[in-house]
């Protein structure tokens, strides 16, 4: 698999139109996050490569979004089969970006795949969720300073620093995204990012949300 | 929505201290934060002073149990048991003793925290993380006292929940407060003092609360009381957009769909007016006549 470019989304419910509610609300943060869809979907590769921090598992063409355990269920297509919520926000988005080609629904713990064909790649995920007073439990001093770093990464498309960030740090300051950070350094070892642009860093509501998209030189 | 239960629930009384709360008679738990910082009084009734003037005034306003806490539900400065008794067990002492016949509750997960406010007269610990502490059950069992069992979605005390996702959170949580429910029987809680709160918000998104509103007749299914705890919470707020002072109207409109469906006993800041509402479905439902019948028949 020769990776061309790839998005990094928020894991973010709220941000999924139908779940944050019918007030308009983070306009800029959900534009960026689509424009970020949009740079992987538009070149038409011959499929999408769609990580979070989930376990591996085989998952049947088709599979695909479905909330109901946030409280808003939707009727799955015949046969379709729900997606892990996380990369089911990845399905939601590359939907709203006007995908419908193949996508590999992959773990953070999965191998990097073959070099045998041209995908582009969407990895969801978050920064620290423990940052501030809006957040679910005691803030965690750590969690700019992290965050900071994956923000450095993002922005210059430095494969090696996202290998490198700090899994127990992570996980201490609330992170969901390194695992899969991680696995796209695996999977990125060896190339060049010619071109990596930060297109939002926020958190309007407790959470890091990064929103990214770099261009890979094989 | 769902298909209201029209049929009047049978289930049984409730006893809790002096008082028997018998079917059909919904009652009012009174809010007494005893914090400097909880979300919607923002330390009003801070201090014992304070505390005891706003028991004093519920008590007036005809609240049936005064349940008063000394921790705030969300993050925040931490509070160890000796501070959480340092705010409370002066509001239970003295209220104990200027209204001997208000029901008592104490709002803790900690066993420690219940078994001083039992010994100074406490009538119910409302647990209202949901059976954190396994020592509770016990506390209020060797004490005779109520208990009111919650589901929190097995969050730690003082957080918020964080991306929860339930297959069915009816379902689950009506099951894990039947199993908490029987529990606490076996450690030797009165059957006759306990109830079953869904706690609303705690470890659920605003969709998880007004799904546990809409089925509130599953929960009475169950045969234990149950006690609704939605007052001016997220989940008003975020159906309207508004902050906690501006949630009543939507309280209310929840407390009046619980009611029709059974809930028995409404934990709320706002006593008079939770008072009328259980009133008025009560008279929609025939329970209650009315208070004057001038209209039409003069």
């Amino acid at each position: 698999m020769t990776v061309g470019t790839v998005a990094f989304l928020p894991a973010a419910p709220v941000l999924v139109a139908g779940l944050g509610g019918s007030t308009a609300h983070d306009g800029e943060l959900r534009a960026a996050c689509l424009a970020a869809a949009h740079s992987i979907v538009e070149p038409a590769p011959a499929a999408i490569v769609v990580t979070a921090a989930v376990p591996s598992e085989s998952r049947p063409a088709g599979s695909t979004w479905d909330f109901g355990g946030f409280g808003v269920h939707r009727d799955l297509p015949s046969g379709a089969v729900a997606l892990p919520w996380p990369l089911g926000i990845g399905a939601w988005w590359l939907e709203a970006a006007g995908w419908t080609g193949e996508c590999v629904y992959g773990g953070a713990d999965a191998p990097p795949p073959a070099r045998d064909r041209s995908v582009n790649v969407l990895v969801v995920g978050d920064g620290s969720s423990l940052r501030s007073e809006r957040s679910s439990d005691h803030v965690d001093e750590r969690a700019d300073r992290f965050d900071a770093e994956v923000a450095r990464c993002l922005a210059t498309g430095d494969v090696r620093g996202l290998l490198t960030l700090d899994g127990e740090v992570g996980d201490a300051v609330g992170c969901s995204g390194w695992p899969a950070w991680h696995w796209l350094g695996r999977t990125l070892a060896g190339t060049t990012v010619r071109d990596a642009r930060l297109l939002a860093d926020q958190a309007p509501y407790g959470v890091r949300y990064l929103v990214a998209v770099w261009h890979v030189d094989g | 929505m769902r298909e209201m239960a029209y049929d009047r629930f049978e289930g049984s009384d409730l006893r809790w201290g002096a008082r028997l709360i018998p079917t059909g008679s919904p009652v009012v738990m009174a809010i007494v934060n005893a914090t400097p910082d909880s979300f919607f009084d923002r330390g009003r009734d801070f201090g014992t002073a304070a505390a005891l003037s706003r028991v004093a005034q519920v008590v007036d306003e005809g609240a049936e149990v005064i349940d008063i806490g000394g921790v705030r539900a969300g993050p925040g400065d931490d509070v160890d048991a000796g501070e959480e008794l340092r705010r409370v067990l002066p509001v239970v002492e003295a209220a104990r003793s200027r209204f001997p016949d208000a029901v008592l509750s104490v709002d803790t997960w900690r066993a420690e925290v219940a078994d001083v406010v039992c010994r100074a007269g406490a009538d119910v610990i409302n647990d209202a993380w949901g059976g954190v502490d396994k020592e509770l059950s016990r506390v209020a069992a060797t004490h005779g006292a109520g208990l009111v069992c919650s589901h929190a979605g097995g969050r730690a005390p003082r957080t918020r929940p964080h991306r929860v996702w339930y297959d069915d959170v009816v379902a689950e949580t009506t099951a894990y407060l039947c199993r908490l429910a029987d529990d606490a029987v076996a450690a030797g809680v009165r059957r006759d003092g306990i109830v079953i709160d869904p706690a609303h918000d705690f470890g659920k998104n605003s969709r998880h609360s007004l799904l546990l509103t809409r089925h509130t007749d599953a929960l009475v299914a169950t045969g234990w009381p149950v006690l609704m705890s939605m007052s001016r919470k997220d989940f008003v707020g975020e159906v309207l957009d508004l902050p906690p002072d501006e949630r009543l109207e939507g309280t209310l409109a929840a407390t009046a769909v619980a009611a029709w469906q059974g809930a028995r006993v409404f934990r709320a800041h706002d006593v008079t007016a939770t008072r009328r509402v259980l009133r008025m479905v009560a008279a929609i439902q025939g329970e209650v006549d009315l208070s004057v019948g001038r209209r039409g028949l003069a």
